[in-house]
């Protein structure tokens, strides 16, 4: 395995060679879309929410008061950059530019090194978490009805790497496409548009028609958002843990497959620009 | 002024019969902002199944301003997203030259040279949802408000451009890949929710410092606002001030450029 450590090594390098640029634009699209679901939560349990189920306690919308709403955005947040990994097209960019060519030469398998870039970015990411986490809860405390646990965190993060797993295997079916096609980074924006909003990355499903949440429960992507950041908020048990893991386990299984077949397909397809 | 409009036209002759050859990428781009308006609208239809007001706006202004959003968003894919995004390839390259030696502005050739023929469909679907949200508003709104918010619109999708050229232009000193256009992505994100949900000092640095309420929000309030005028006015400024700015950076940046071939 001293190859897959070497790559990982060397994502890690390639991430940290432009730092500034790095933290920046760690930091401020955190702060940025923390802020505006911070404002627009305000907003919204201002215009209204409905009494809590306990007569004197907060108000809630969805089953969520203004304060576990907001951590429920900060575990979106990181949660759902774990889960997105890099998202970067690099397999689609190495086809279309013909830098296939010298990784189908290597003794060591394609997806492999791009699977070895993606743990290395979810290493740094889930290190972002660590420290972003550290700062918001430092400054501005946690709500009173919370409880921070680290078993939460390790069903949290472990969700979220498994989820990465299946993100991944989806990601790179997409790029594979590019065999075929000119671009594909609409089909991926697209992906990721669908893929956000049904998981629970922009608003609680809680918040859904009931008919509408079911149906989307009958997809992985629950799975890979909502319920992951309800073991943060520590609303799930070890039994929901090992259902959800299973669920995305299952969805990726046959996708890994059909990646394989489309990959096979694709380097039928391949044409090598650039030799 | 003709000579730049029969320019322009040429532009968009061999932009549509460019679109034509990549047939797949035409129908995928359509489709990613069809999925793209789609959420955005669902997004709301939720948040609105919980409460009658956001900030004081009802759900029909709302969808207004989405419409707004919209609009702005297909106006800028469609006649300035493929030039803007290729800037910093130019600059890197040393392919800005080709322009440098076209005996017309160069500002005005790398941002309108390229018309996205297929963006130019989810335009068309865009003022679409947009006469659905008018049409869906309860009371009636004057001519007048009318013309001035289509002028807002359009405004909103040329400040835009601008502040999105403002995070690519230090791409003539930096050299970066792309500029500083993750961070414009990012913070564009203020853009996509009305703004009267921000806090006093936030919505004033949209309004003026980093000018992202002026794209739709500011426009679509302009329907429902007591003063529209002093909205236009001011709206107005800001862009003159934004387009100088730009204007200004851009002939230092190409000050600083050093074609990379020669």
């Amino acid at each position: 395995m001293t190859w897959f450590n070497a790559m990982f090594a060397a994502e890690f390098k390639r991430m940290f060679s432009y730092r500034v640029d790095f933290w920046l634009q760690f930091f401020v699209s955190v702060a940025v879309e923390l802020m505006v679901s911070y404002f627009l939560w305000e907003a919204l349990f201002a215009s209204t929410a409905t009494p809590g189920v306990v007569p004197g306690h907060a108000p809630e919308i969805g089953g969520y008061t203004f304060q576990m709403m907001l951590l429920y955005v900060v575990f979106a947040a990181f949660g759902g950059r774990i889960v997105r990994g890099n998202e970067r097209m690099i397999i689609a960019s190495d086809i279309y530019d013909g830098g296939l060519t010298k990784y189908l030469l290597y003794p060591v398998s394609y997806l492999m090194v791009n699977f070895s870039r993606a743990l290395a970015y979810n290493s740094v990411t889930i290190i972002q978490m660590g420290m972003g986490l550290l700062l918001l809860f430092a400054f501005y405390g946690l709500p009173p009805e919370y409880n921070f646990s680290f078993e939460n965190m390790l069903m949290g993060t472990s969700a979220c790497l498994v989820a990465s797993a299946f993100y991944f295997v989806m990601y790179v079916i997409i790029d594979y496409i590019a065999f075929w096609v000119d671009t594909i980074w609409s089909l991926s924006v697209m992906f990721r548009f669908i893929a956000q909003f049904l998981s629970g990355l922009f608003i609680p499903l809680e918040m859904f028609p009931p008919a509408v949440r079911r149906a989307v429960y009958q997809t992985p992507f629950p799975y890979i958002g909502s319920e992951p950041i309800k073991m943060f908020l520590g609303r799930s048990s070890w039994s929901q843990w090992a259902h959800t893991n299973l669920t995305i386990i299952l969805w990726t299984i046959p996708l890994f497959f059909l990646m394989q077949l489309v990959w096979r397909r694709g380097l039928k397809n391949y044409t090598g620009v650039g030799i | 002024m003709i000579r730049y409009l029969r320019l322009y036209g040429y532009f968009l002759q061999f932009s549509f019969s460019k679109a034509f050859e990549f047939r797949i990428d035409f129908y995928f781009r359509i489709l990613m902002d069809v999925v793209y308006y789609i959420m955005n609208l669902l997004f709301f239809k939720v948040i609105f199944l919980h409460s009658k007001y956001l900030a004081g706006w009802s759900e029909s202004q709302v969808m207004i301003f989405v419409g707004a959003f919209i609009v702005v968003d297909a106006l800028n894919m469609t006649v300035f997203a493929n030039n803007s995004w290729n800037v910093a390839q130019l600059v890197n390259r040393g392919d800005l030259d080709y322009y440098l030696v076209r005996p017309v502005s160069t500002f005005f050739f790398v941002s309108l040279r390229d018309f996205a023929a297929n963006s130019f469909v989810n335009l068309i679907m865009a003022v679409s949802i947009l006469v659905w949200a008018f049409m869906k508003y309860p009371e009636p709104i004057g001519l007048l408000r009318t013309l001035l918010f289509g002028l807002l619109v359009l405004n909103g999708s040329l400040l835009y451009f601008l502040v999105l050229m403002l995070f690519i232009i230090p791409v003539f000193w930096t050299h970066s890949a792309r500029g500083l256009q993750p961070l414009f992505w990012t913070t564009s994100k203020f853009m996509e929710r009305p703004h009267a949900i921000y806090s006093r000092v936030v919505r004033w640095v949209l309004m003026t410092i980093m000018p992202f309420a002026l794209m739709a929000s500011v426009p679509a309030s302009v329907l429902f606002a007591p003063n529209p005028w002093a909205i236009t006015l001011g709206s107005l400024l800001v862009t003159v001030a934004f387009m100088s700015l730009v204007l200004f950076i851009w002939s230092l940046g190409l000050r600083n450029y050093s074609s990379a071939s020669s």
